[in-house]
């Protein structure tokens, strides 16, 4: 299995590839166990969670992934990912900063789900 | 004070001051009709000091104007106008010196010239060489046209630095020494010839290649002759801040906040100092009534309390370029005046897109752009958030202003979502940080364990708070070497190496860091953003439970200071965004820090996480009194044998539902059940249910 740090920018890439693209297709990396918190309103469960994502007032969005880490977070494989970075959206020239943290697990398949999903504005 | 007294001159210059002063205030021409944008056929004529420059050369324009007295005459004259403004008084009150005033104008007329910005950064440099005093040193002047026909007109700076870098090579001497050199003490160009400065020994050396082929071209070199007026022109520009000073306090309404600059092409005392005689002066002439107004108006408080509104009508601006400095200058103003312009499109305002942040009203009757970018009004919208009236008609409510200004936009930002358990996260990030600051090598030993893992990663490129502007750009050399963003470290054993794992690790690397100040948590909560969730799953350090035990993922933004710890001082302020996991433990009050991932970046200021409405006060990290104490059985809420994950998240949810409504855990499943596990829909539905619950659904 490739190291947690190549897992984390492999993800933290197709997450945002995904997000910008097509947001429908993330419900793939939830499961229903999966927790979202977006600013300060929890999902649980891919639909709700997706219901959330797409719903999310704006029609293009483009993230810019300013810093990336990543640790070992549990004994059973799982990586916690912080991601800062800067969000454009639609025509917006101004970019809202956010950051992101991500719990991934293993779904026992070899590869990961994302157990948290925290974001948060955070300045700008 | 200025007017009256003018300040004499220093320096060898001021002994011809006072002859020369009607002779060259005779070279003012009237415009034949009003507007500062007002383009003349005179050439550009600019000295590369900054230095007005009235007369120019070979214009022949000079002579049948209309003279004006002296300048202590005009002051006298002024001293008994009524002056709102308070200019006259003003620099001796606020201890502003007037030769200080006297050097910004001067800088900053000499700031805006109508060439590219790349061929003034090159041109500073070659004025850097005489800088001062060359005008007086009896340098040559030669006049080099052609360049305009050349191809490396296309070039960033019109050719110039080409130019001159063509001239130096030619005319010196490959094989005499380097100190023989040609060099060109000084340039600009007027409208389309090039005048340069060069020590009179070098002259002979440029005119020699005269007729040379420049990039597709034959030059044209001649020397061009000396005019008199130009080696005293800088004293006369105590007189133009006289005559500007005067304008402003003219156009200055104290009662109703408004600096009314409009028609300034029609205004006497401009016109007849020759404001706008000249394409230079005209471009000069905006910068520097700013700059007057910056020493007035010292600070961005003081600006904004003194002037509300400013009138740029019926001055038939074909753009704003002229006079862009105003939204660096007044940045606060609520309205702004453009009629009667000659604004055709939405480039004519570009510069000023995403300024005037507190723009209310804005007026563009008049410009051709009414007629010709129809749906302008959308875009004005989006560039000014606070606008809500546009030619007098209002085209945006309150409410929608607000959406617009509360930084999130299109996300509404939410205060903090903090889901403790037992006070563990709160009691932790109160001992944390003032630990962090002061004994970081306990604070590991306290908190960090064998397994425990820290990285540090820098976001350079994250903004600077908008209200920071005189902050120093911040330098990351302390930090860089640790910091482990993995977008920028590809190499695998850098990525492990930046990684700390184990409580020696981390304290190496903590305690090399520079010392920090964290603001008091509970003295200033408004620069703190905490949010803590619930986590299950993490290692069980004593082993007992397989499938491991819950924990907490704390989030916290703040800022901090380092602190120079030979002075006690605070320096730099930075930005931080941190996430610990927390999990049961040998640590201080049984937990472990399992996870600690840093992320520093320049300091952003702290409201950004203000939520809307702006209510810092209920946003505090520590809400105590808005939780219900209730009672959590044990086992509930946390993994255990063969119970699901998704049934561990439900029993949370649970918790945190009982917490916020008062109700059993029992009545909170069965409302969140209702609500699709949705925890803000359960709240929703609680508060409507409320009165029609039956008492057995509250803990008592």
């Amino acid at each position: 299995m490739a190291d947690f740090q190549t897992i984390a920018r492999q993800f933290v890439e197709f997450y945002y590839n995904t997000f910008d693209s097509d947001r429908n297709k993330l419900s793939a990396l939830y499961r229903d166990n999966s927790m979202l918190t977006f600013e300060t309103d929890a999902k649980l469960g891919t639909k709700n969670i997706l219901d959330k994502l797409t719903g999310l007032p704006f029609n293009s969005v483009k993230h810019q992934v300013a810093t990336l880490d990543a640790q070992p977070s549990n004994e059973s494989g799982g990586i916690l990912v912080m991601v800062t970075g800067a969000l454009l959206v639609d025509e917006e020239q101004r970019p809202m900063n956010y950051t992101q943290i991500f719990q991934l697990l293993p779904d026992g398949t070899g590869s990961f789900f994302v157990f948290n999903d925290i974001f948060k504005l955070i300045y700008g | 004070m200025l007017q009256q007294a003018p300040t004499p001159p220093t320096g060898p210059r001021a002994t011809r001051t006072s002859v020369r002063t009607s002779e060259r205030l005779t070279s003012s021409r009237l415009p034949s009709r009003g507007g500062i944008q007002k383009r003349n056929a005179t050439p550009v004529r600019i000295d590369r000091d900054g230095d007005l420059v009235m007369g120019a050369v070979g214009s022949g324009s000079r002579g049948s104007g209309s003279g004006r007295g002296s300048a202590a005459g005009r002051g006298s004259t002024q001293g008994r106008r009524h002056d709102p403004l308070g200019t006259r008084s003003r620099p001796l009150k606020t201890g502003i010196d007037p030769s200080a005033i006297q050097k910004s104008v001067l800088r900053s007329m000499g700031s805006d010239e109508p060439v590219s910005r790349g061929a003034r950064s090159s041109l500073r440099s070659v004025r850097g060489r005489g800088r001062g005093q060359d005008a007086r040193e009896g340098l040559d002047r030669i006049t080099i046209r052609g360049l305009k026909q050349s191809k490396a007109a296309g070039n960033p700076d019109g050719g110039v630095s080409d130019l001159i870098g063509f001239l130096e090579r030619k005319a010196t001497n490959p094989d005499a020494p380097a100190r023989e050199a040609v060099k060109i003490k000084k340039s600009r160009l007027e409208g389309e010839i090039l005048i340069i400065s060069v020590r009179p020994e070098d002259t002979p050396k440029i005119l020699r290649i005269n007729r040379y082929m420049f990039a597709g071209v034959e030059l044209s070199i001649q020397a061009a002759k000396p005019t008199p007026l130009e080696n005293d022109a800088d004293s006369e520009t105590p007189n133009t801040v006289a005559v500007l000073k005067g304008v402003l306090s003219r156009r200055y309404n104290v009662e109703s906040k408004l600096l009314d600059l409009s028609q300034l092409g029609s205004d006497p005392e401009l016109v007849n100092i020759g404001m706008f005689s000249t394409t230079s002066r005209e471009s000069k002439f905006f910068p520097a009534l700013m700059k007057i107004c910056d020493n007035i108006f010292t600070t961005a408080k003081e600006k904004e309390h003194a002037i509300a509104s400013v009138s740029l009508a019926n001055n038939a601006l074909p753009s704003i370029s002229s006079v862009t400095t105003l939204a660096q200058t007044f940045p606060a103003i609520k309205n702004l005046d453009l009629s009667n312009n000659e604004i055709k499109n939405l480039t004519s305002l570009d510069g000023w897109r995403w300024k005037f942040r507190k723009l209310d009203h804005l007026i563009l009757t008049g410009n051709p752009i009414e007629a010709e970018v129809p749906d302008y009004k959308d875009n004005m919208l989006k560039w000014f958030p606070s606008l809500t009236t546009l030619n007098t008609i209002q085209i945006r409510s309150a409410e929608e202003i607000k959406a617009a200004t509360s930084g999130g936009l299109p996300i509404p930002v939410l205060g903090p979502s903090f889901r403790d358990e037992a006070s563990i996260s709160e009691t932790f990030v109160k001992q944390f940080f003032p630990a962090y600051d002061s004994d970081r090598a306990s604070l590991v030993n306290g908190y960090y364990d064998a397994q425990s893992t820290f990285s540090l990663s820098i976001n350079t490129s994250a903004p600077r708070a908008p209200a920071i502007t005189d902050q120093k750009m911040p330098v990351w050399d302390e930090y860089i070497k640790k910091s482990r963003n993995l977008m920028k470290i590809e190499h695998l054993p850098a990525r492990m190496s930046r990684l700390h794992t184990g409580t020696d690790s981390i304290r190496d690397a903590l305690t090399t860091l520079p010392a920090t100040r964290h603001p008091d948590l509970m003295a200033e909560p408004q620069k703190w953003c905490i949010e803590c969730h619930t986590v299950p799953g993490l290692p069980d350090v004593t082993g007992q439970s397989v499938s491991g035990v819950g924990g907490l993922i704390v989030m916290v933004h703040g800022e901090f200071s380092e602190v120079d710890v030979s002075t006690g001082q605070a320096t730099n302020s930075r930005s931080f965004d941190r996430t610990f996991v927390l999990g049961a433990g040998a640590g201080v009050g049984g937990i472990r820090v399992v996870c600690d991932t840093l992320v520093l970046r320049s300091y952003g200021g702290y409201e950004a996480w203000q939520p809307e409405g702006g209510e810092i006060g209920s946003s505090a990290p520590e809400q105590p009194q808005a939780q219900h104490q209730i009672i959590v059985p044990q086992g509930f809420a946390v993994p255990g044998p063969g119970k699901s994950e998704e049934q561990v998240h439900k029993e949370v949810l649970a918790v945190e539902l009982s917490k916020a409504t008062g109700m059993t855990l029992e009545y909170s499943g069965m409302c969140l059940e209702q609500s699709g596990w949705d925890l803000g829909n359960a709240a929703s539905a609680f508060e409507l249910a409320k009165p029609t619950l039956p008492p057995q659904a509250f803990m008592s």
